[in-house]
This record gives structure tokens, C-alpha cells and sequence, in this order.
């Protein structure tokens, strides 16, 4: 085993996609950092270099080096020998190639390197324990800064000697002990690859969408979270709709009250954790008197509104262009099943229940909005520029369901950038929203908003032209459920 | 019986037909060309090695897929246009089934149960129970072999005039094999129920099969009684001397290293063999249905 066949190990384990784009990210990274350094203005410059670089190493350790480890597990089950030493040797190698050499030049530079390395090494340990960790662990770690704000005043009790903040080296050490753990039970296998339970770096297992979607298609998810949950009551040929929502699964599905009712903890749990973390920091605050965690609150109320339009048609998206890929699963059992109707009334029914759920996914999403409002000084440009994004993204969820039941399902490279523009015309809405209610608002406010309606309007008539054509397309076929090409 | 018998009869159109059928997936030609019937009340074994395509022919005879070229009828309509009267007399089974995967067999069987006006509850929760199946575990939690025999139960239960299954064996040891086969005779000689089966087991075809239709590379080569396959094909030999007076055979020619060839021939309508197998020199292997298998699709 030559050094060149260790180095490319960690490339070969995961798929081409998150390979290149792994690659593209970091080269950016420093690329960025190096201009910083070159031209920048920035009082620190070697803080805001290492700073960039710690933002480049991220996410090649979560998402490409974390895949030496189904390499390594599959090594083992294998009975292949070397492998799974090999794995670990490039993770190594890698780990001293990325840590030393930016820490060299800056030596080099005469700045200081033995800070950015402790940053440095904790990115990248902390990107590999969180490929590592439950999935549901994940979700998680986008509150941990809030948290970790929170319960700052309680750091010097745990940590008189650390000068008011937590020591990073015991951070790190406690990464390192979390991977190691993890490495280690999942490549002996005591760690399962189905279900929440299971490490995020499993989603690279099975491609770009990753097994998330392999283990929608099979229903396994929905295992964990208790016994299926499927209601079959008040199906049948009389309520088409409700028939096929069963057959379309996922969130599709009419689920028991039981099911709802785990769900509902689950998500309790959910949220308590970023409101526990707001709450505590509000009385920490003087006297509770403090509205900016108030504020804080509200946006991420808001935000959560706003991130949440774009995942439904995402969401409906990649699930029924799975469904419509699989010839084994669902699409024959719709095709031969009798009693939903002609063939324009099947295709009606279906087109209620693919769209049922996402439009009323989107419609409650902006009543999260009108439901925060009343905290608002001014809601009412909010609202209405949420309005019309709520509208904007109900079309585009329309144009790419109808696509997918039409047998012109877009890739990613259309249906990516088009729920990009739609992500970003929700966030602009909400920040213009809120510009212009303020007593803030800046001279050049109105254009921004007539850049956002434009904005608006070229994405509806995007949507509209995508919707059009699968609609033609699915009227055109003879059944609506036929396979589409993988 | 005999009044389903006649009442089958009546109705218009051979359970499942082909003209000119022809498909293919990404550049790549899958179907060509493909002229079937299949007779009411008959039971098909359809043949053929791994991606001679078989399971996309099962697919566009029933309308799970647009064909590229010619069209396929089931029960005398258009399979890309059949009304639910024609639906509720079909079932299909696909290979490695994993419908609803999210309900418990229980749930599965409750919830198209309610579709299918002739569905059979008594058979279906008998069955379970007789093999073994449990009703109150998720279906995607099941072994594959579990999963294919629910769905045959499921395909039973409703009570088809009309059963494709696609590979049915693949995943069920021999026990559940047996069974499989022995209700699909069951089916078929006291219900008179047509079915169509792909495989590419021999054993299970001779058992159960009265037809079979032979797909080779996307081309069906035979179809035929089993009973007209047993004494009627045979592997001739000829010398490298003899090659070029080799009889022409559709169904399969090799040329061996030395100049000799192979041919498979079949007895003309007198039941005699070629006049080239009566040749000094050449030899003459009298093939059953494995070897015929074996011999077209090498």
C-alpha cells in the first residue's frame, strides 16, 4: 500500500457529487483566506484568514473524510484486508496535512499559530464527530450557539480556572474521545445503520440524496418512530384521495392518533431546546426586562417559517421523484388497484393528493407569520411579502410535483437552483418585510422591494412555465403511474 | 367452477396479448418486437436467463410502462387504458415486492381488501396463519422472503382471473417453493385461472407450467406447450468437415474451436429430424428443457 493509494482512499469512499463539491469548497476557502491575507484591511488579518479557513475545513470532515468510515466498516464485514488501517492512516494524514501547513505559514507570516491550530483542529473534529454522531444529534447543533449563550454564566462554576470560558483543549479531547466512540461501534457494527439513531454520515452511503431518501422510499424511518403509525381507516374506492394519499406514503400518509401524538413530543422536544436556551437567556438578562431576546424569539419564529416553505416543496420533490423511480414498490400496486375510478378521475385524485399536503404545509407556514405578527411594530409589509412568497413556493411546489407525475422529473441541477432562488426570495422578503416596517427603513428601501417583486415575478413565471409543461405532460399519459427513467 | 370457466370464455380477448412489442431503456434495446398470446385458463412459464427481459416484459403487458413500439391488451382493452372492471381480475406481483412498507400485513391486506369486490378474507388470514406469516408486523420489517409470500397471498386473496407473478421463487426456500407451486396448480386447474409466471428455476416451469415462451435477448425465441418441448428439440454435431452443411437453426449455433458446430434442431410436423442428422460423423443429443434452456441461451 503505497502513500499515493492512502491518499486517495478518503476520495474513493464517497460519491463523485460530494467529492467535487467537498473539493470545490475548500480550494474556495483558501483561496479566499489568501486574499484576505493579500489585500484585506481587516484589523486582525490572521484572525479573519484562520477564521475563513476554519470555515473551509468544516465541511470536508463532516461530509467527504467521515466517509472512510462506512469504508472502513464495510472493510471489516468484508474480511478485506488492510482497508480499514488504510482508512484511518488518510484520516491522519490528512488531519497533519490540513492542521500543519496553513499553522506553518502562518509561522511563517510571524502571526499567531497556536491559536488558529486549537480552532482549527476543533473544525475539523467537531465536522468528523458530527458526520459520527445521530442523526438526530444534528438538528441539534444549529441551536448549540444559542445554548451555548444561554448557559454562558454557568461556564466559570464548571470551569473556575478557564478564565470564564470553557477550555478548547477539553473540548477537543472530548470530540476526540465522541469520534473514536463512534468510529468504533459503528464499524464493529454495534451501531445500526437504519433509523434516527444512526450516524449522519450514512446519508453518503447511497449517493447524493443519501439514504435518507433510500430510507424514506422503504418506509424505514418511519419505523423507528413507532410501529408505522399508518391509519387505513375511511380509505377505500369511495375517498380516492385518502386511498392514494396511503399509497404515496412519507408524509403522505394518514397516520393514527397515536402516531401524532409521538410526533408532537418528538417536535416539544424539538423546539424546547433553542426555547429552553432563549428563556434562560431572557432571565438572565436584567430583570426580564430585556426585549432582545424577545427579538430573538420573533426571528426565529419568522425564520423558521421562512426555512420551512422551501424544505416542504424540497421535501414533496425528492419524494415523489423516488417513488416515481421505483418499479417494486407503490407504482404497480396504484396502476392495477380498481375502484379509484376513470382514467381522468385517477389522475384528478392524484393530483389532490400529491398537492393537498404541501399547499397546506405552505398555507400554515404563513400562519406562523400572521401569528407573530402582533409582536411587530409594522407587520403588515410582512406580511404582505410573505404572502407572496408563501405563493411563489406553493407554484413552484405545483410546477415540480407536476413534473414528476408527468414523466419530466427535473435533476437536481434544475430543481436546485430553482428551490435556491425560492430560499433566498423568502429570506429577502422577510429582511425587506422588516426593513420596511422599521422605524430604520433606509433611503433605498423601495427599490429593494421592487427588486424582490421582480424577483417574485421572474420565479412565478419560471414555476408557471415548469407547471404548464408537466401538466401537458401528464395529461398526455395514458396512466399516471408509470415508472419515470432513474 | 364451470360457470367462471364459461363466463371467462365469454368475455372478449385473450387474457394477456402483444403485438409487435418492443422497448428499451437508455439507448439500450430491451424488447424486440415481441408477438404474444396467452390463452385463458393456461399457465405460462416465462424463461430466460438474468436481463433477457423478462420482468420489463411482465411490466408492459400489464401497462406499468409505455412501450416503445406495438401495443399490449389485457383482456381484450388497451393495458395503458383499462377500467377498473378489468383491474379488479388482475393481480400482479412484482420481484422483491416492497409496497407499503410503512402498514403492518394486517393493515396492507384491510386496506386493499376494500378495493377488490371478490377479495377473501377467510383465505388470506388462513393462509397467513398456514404459512406463517405474522399479520401484525410492518411489512418492511419482514424478511425478503416473508415479503414475497405476503404478496402472494395479497395476490391471491383477490380472487384474479389473471395472475403475473415476476420471479415468485426468487427469495423462497424450498419448503415455501412447494407451496407456491402447488397453489398456483390449484388455482389454475379448479379456478381455471390464467397464469403467467417468469423464472429461470427449470424444475419449477416443468412442474407447474402447460406453456412457455422462451425470451432471449429481448426476442421471444419459443412459445410453445411444455408438453411439445419433451423429444422434440436435440443438439446436433457436425465435424468441422460436415460445419458448412450445418441445418439453419433459429434457436441457437455454435462454432467450436476445432471447426465443428452445434446446432439445436427440432423435428418437423411428421416428427422427423433433419435430413442432416442422418449424416455419418455427425451426433445427435436428444435435449429436455433445461438443456434446451442451456444450449439457446449460452
Amino acid at each position: 500500500m503505497n502513500a499515493a493509494t492512502v491518499l486517495l482512499t478518503p476520495w474513493r469512499a464517497v460519491p463523485v457529487g460530494t467529492r467535487r463539491l467537498m473539493a470545490a469548497f475548500y480550494l474556495l476557502a483558501c483561496i479566499a483566506g489568501t486574499l484576505i491575507a493579500l489585500f484585506g484591511h481587516a484589523r486582525t488579518p490572521w484572525l479573519a484568514v484562520a477564521l475563513t479557513y476554519g470555515v473551509g475545513l468544516f465541511a470536508p470532515w463532516a461530509f467527504l473524510f467521515s466517509g472512510t468510515v462506512l469504508l472502513a466498516k464495510d472493510a471489516r464485514q468484508l474480511r478485506v484486508p488492510a482497508l480499514e488501517r488504510v482508512a484511518v492512516e488518510a484520516l491522519f494524514a490528512y488531519a497533519l496535512a490540513m492542521l500543519l501547513l496553513p499553522t506553518a505559514v502562518f509561522a511563517l507570516i510571524g502571526w499567531p499559530w497556536a491559536t488558529p491550530m486549537i480552532g482549527w483542529s476543533l473544525v475539523m473534529v467537531g465536522g468528523f464527530a458530527f458526520a459520527l454522531l445521530p442523526r438526530y444529534v444534528a438538528v441539534f447543533c444549529g441551536f448549540l450557539p444559542t445554548l451555548g449563550h444561554a448557559l454562558a454564566p454557568g461556564w466559570p462554576r464548571l470551569f473556575p480556572h478557564a478564565g470564564g470560558e470553557p477550555l478548547p483543549e477539553i473540548a477537543l479531547l472530548v470530540l476526540l474521545a465522541v469520534a473514536g466512540w463512534r468510529w468504533r461501534g459503528f464499524v464493529r457494527g454495534r451501531i445500526s445503520e437504519q433509523g434516527w439513531s444512526s450516524p449522519t454520515v450514512v446519508q453518503l452511503r447511497y449517493g447524493s440524496w443519501g439514504a435518507w431518501s433510500q430510507m424514506q422510499a422503504s418506509g424505514r424511518n418511519t419505523l423507528t418512530l413507532g410501529q408505522g403509525g399508518g391509519n387505513v381507516a375511511g380509505c377505500g374506492p369511495s375517498r380516492p384521495v385518502r386511498s392514494l394519499r396511503v399509497g404515496l406514503g412519507g408524509w403522505y400518509t394518514p397516520r393514527s392518533l397515536r402516531w401524532h401524538v409521538q410526533q408532537l413530543a418528538f417536535m416539544t422536544v424539538l423546539l424546547g431546546v433553542p426555547a429552553l436556551a432563549i428563556w434562560l437567556g431572557h432571565l438572565r438578562s436584567s430583570g426580564g426586562q430585556d426585549h432582545g431576546n424577545v427579538a430573538v424569539l420573533l426571528g426565529a419564529f419568522f425564520g423558521f417559517a421562512v426555512v420551512a416553505s422551501p424544505m416542504v416543496c424540497l421535501l414533496s420533490w425528492t419524494w415523489l421523484s423516488r417513488r416515481w423511480q421505483r418499479v417494486n414498490t407503490e407504482l404497480p400496486m396504484l396502476a392495477l388497484l380498481p375502484g379509484l375510478g376513470s382514467a381522468q378521475a385517477r389522475q384528478q385524485a392524484l393530483l389532490r393528493a400529491a398537492l393537498q399536503r404541501p399547499l397546506a404545509a405552505h398555507a400554515a407556514c404563513f400562519v406562523l407569520v400572521l401569528a407573530g405578527s402582533p409582536w411587530m411594530p409594522d407587520a403588515l409589509p410582512v406580511i404582505g411579502l410573505q404572502a407572496v412568497a408563501v405563493a411563489v413556493g406553493a407554484l413552484t411546489s405545483i410546477a415540480l410535483v407536476l413534473d414528476v407525475l408527468g414523466g419530466r422529473p427535473h435533476g437536481l441541477w434544475t430543481a436546485g437552483p430553482l428551490l435556491a432562488a425560492m430560499f433566498v426570495l423568502q429570506m429577502a422578503s422577510l429582511v425587506i418585510g422588516t426593513l420596511l416596517g422599521s422605524h430604520h427603513a433606509p433611503g433605498h428601501a423601495s427599490a429593494l422591494l421592487a427588486g424582490l417583486l421582480v424577483g417574485a415575478g421572474l420565479l412565478a413565471g419560471w414555476s408557471a412555465h415548469l407547471a404548464r409543461a408537466g401538466w401537458r405532460a401528464l395529461a398526455a399519459r395514458p396512466q399516471p403511474f408509470v415508472a419515470n427513467p432513474a | 367452477m364451470n360457470a367462471m370457466l364459461k363466463d371467462a370464455a365469454d368475455r372478449p380477448g385473450p387474457p394477456l396479448a402483444a403485438r409487435d412489442l418492443g422497448h428499451g431503456y437508455e439507448g439500450a434495446t430491451v424488447l424486440r418486437g415481441i408477438d404474444l398470446d396467452i390463452a385463458a385458463g393456461s399457465v405460462l412459464g416465462l424463461i430466460g436467463r438474468n436481463g433477457a427481459g423478462k420482468s420489463t416484459l411482465l411490466r408492459a403487458l400489464l401497462g406499468l410502462l409505455e412501450p416503445t413500439t406495438g401495443e399490449t391488451r389485457v383482456f381484450g382493452k388497451p393495458a395503458l387504458a383499462m377500467d377498473d372492471g378489468i383491474r379488479q381480475r388482475i393481480a400482479y406481483v412484482p420481484q422483491q415486492p416492497e409496497a407499503l412498507a410503512w402498514l403492518t400485513v394486517a393493515q396492507m391486506f384491510d386496506y386493499l381488501g376494500r378495493f377488490y369486490p371478490r377479495w377473501n378474507h377467510a383465505f388470506a388470514r388462513d393462509t397467513l396463519a398456514r404459512w406463517q406469516l405474522p399479520a401484525n408486523k410492518l411489512f418492511g420489517k419482514l424478511s425478503p422472503g416473508e415479503r414475497q409470500r405476503v404478496e402472494l397471498v395479497r395476490a391471491l386473496a383477490s380472487e384474479p382471473e389473471l395472475l403475473v407473478l415476476d420471479e415468485p421463487a426468487a427469495a423462497l426456500d424450498p419448503v415455501a417453493r412447494r407451496e407456491l407451486l402447488r397453489e398456483i396448480a390449484l388455482r389454475a386447474c379448479e379456478a381455471g385461472i390464467t397464469v403467467v409466471f417468469s423464472t429461470h428455476i427449470v424444475s419449477d416451469l416443468e412442474r407447474v407450467a402447460s406453456d412457455i415462451a422462451f425470451l432471449h435477448q429481448g426476442r421471444l425465441l419459443l412459445h410453445c406447450p411444455v408438453d411439445d418441448t419433451k423429444e422434440r428439440y436435440a443438439r446436433l454435431w457436425l465435424p468441422a468437415r460436415l460445419g458448412p452443411h450445418a441445418p439453419a437453426s433459429t434457436l441457437g449455433r455454435r462454432s467450436h474451436a476445432d471447426g465443428s458446430v452445434s446446432v439445436v434442431i427440432e423435428r418437423d410436423a411428421h416428427g422427423r429430424w433433419p435430413d442432416e442428422a442422418a449424416q455419418p460423423g455427425v451426433r445427435l443429443d436428444v435435449l429436455g428443457l433445461e438443456d434446451l434452456f442451456v444450449e439457446i441461451a449460452e
